[in-house]
């Protein structure tokens, strides 16, 4: 939100020293905008709106035969100090602020549960693959994605392996879902604020440096011990899914990403058609 | 007069009456409407109609076919059926009241 400046003070302000007509309603003006300092769109409108009230009033009274001096101070107090309108504006303006804090807030603690999920359930995706490559009978050790050499030895854990990240996958994936639809509850019904304005920006920007993280991670030295999926078919050792599962969650941060991205582009069109109506 | 818990209902009322309106407008409606019973800080409208508004009560659009451009306010469905509501609450408020100060003060309430 674009803070209000002086490109937003009324024109023909009066200030100090002026003394003639129009100098009522201008001083009042000057003094509003001095006030509304920080609140942003909401005093510019107010601003705006002031304006338009006193000098539709002035109009309205001096049609009436009631001198400009006369109608311009009656227009001025019948409006109110500034300061207790404006203090109004900024109440609402902090309201504002800390409600989209918290909305904006659930709404990423939210969606981390859900990518949390996400990558609970695609090793899981990984485990199955691998089991039903390599039947629990069979010597292995799935445990972390990895296999040993042929012959080192039985592992046992895979199949509780799966179990423990599909229960904490499902887990996650319930309360993530539980949080994003409650908030969306709590939002209309109390009222709670909207995220701010570049959440779905920040968002896009999160998921797509994941997308990239999650797509080349297989390329770096650290994944040296990573193993390829499609050796298996070069080589004739079985090695599990390897990369598979970093490029579904790449594919996903893609894909959320890019809805982000659409989420962005909605929010700035409504803005742009809000501001022309 | 303390418009305060009040303010909504007659903005609302007003609305409804008017139509779609500008402040000024809606303002001096409110003061000929209640016969200068409700003379308030014509500046408090403003920020209440912004609430109301993000509330979804009511809708604004800037007007620029006037001299000045100018906010025009109107009555959404929400704010309709709102103020069915906040009607009936005042009329159980106000039947409450009359039952307690008596019906010689009821006389005068009507």
């Amino acid at each position: 939100m674009s803070e209000i400046d002086d490109a937003d003070r009324p024109e023909g302000g009066g200030g100090p020293g002026a003394g003639g007509p129009g100098d009522a309603v201008d001083r009042y003006l000057d003094e509003m905008f001095d006030h509304l300092a920080g609140t942003g769109a909401a005093g510019r409108r107010l601003l705006a709106e002031t304006e338009d009230h006193l000098r539709t009033a002035v109009g309205a009274e001096t049609a009436r035969g009631v001198p400009v001096a006369r109608a311009e101070r009656e227009a001025v107090a019948r409006f109110g100090p500034p300061e207790v309108v404006a203090r109004q504006v900024r109440r609402a303006a902090r309201a504002r602020a800390a409600g989209a804090l918290v909305s904006g807030g659930w709404l990423l603690a939210g969606l981390v549960l859900l990518l949390l999920a996400a990558t609970y359930l695609a090793k899981v995706v990984e485990l199955a693959t691998l089991l039903r490559l390599h039947p629990p009978a069979a010597p292995s050790c799935l445990a972390g994605g990895h296999l040993p050499p042929a012959g080192a030895g039985a592992c046992t854990s895979s199949a509780s392996d799966l179990r423990s990240n599909a229960t904490a996958g499902l887990v996650l994936l319930l309360v993530g879902a539980v949080a994003l639809l409650a908030r969306r509850l709590v939002a209309r019904r109390a009222g709670l604020g909207r995220s701010p304005r570049r959440f779905p920006l920040a968002a896009a920007a999160c998921f797509g440096l994941l997308c990239v993280g999650f797509a080349l991670f297989p390329a770096t030295p650290y994944a040296t011990g990573l193993p390829l999926g499609l050796d298996r078919g070069l080589f004739g050792v079985p090695m599990g899914m390897g990369i598979y599962p970093h490029l579904i969650v790449a594919a996903g941060s893609l894909l959320a990403a890019l809805s982000a991205l659409t989420w962005h582009l909605a929010v700035t069109r409504r803005l742009a058609r809000a501001a022309t109506r | 007069m303390d418009l305060r818990g009040h303010l909504d209902l007659l903005l609302l009322g007003t609305l409804r009456h008017t139509g779609p309106v500008h402040g000024y407008a809606l303002i001096v409606a409110l003061r000929e409407r209640s016969d200068g019973a409700f003379a308030l800080p014509e500046g408090t409208v403003y920020p209440a109609l912004h609430r109301l508004e993000r509330d979804g009560l009511v809708v604004s659009r800037w007007d620029t076919s006037a001299p000045r451009r100018r906010r025009v306010y109107a009555l959404t469905a929400s704010g309709n059926a709102a103020l069915v509501t906040k009607q009936g609450e005042w009329w159980s408020f106000a039947r409450g009241v009359r039952a307690v100060l008596g019906p010689e003060i009821a006389e005068g309430m009507v």
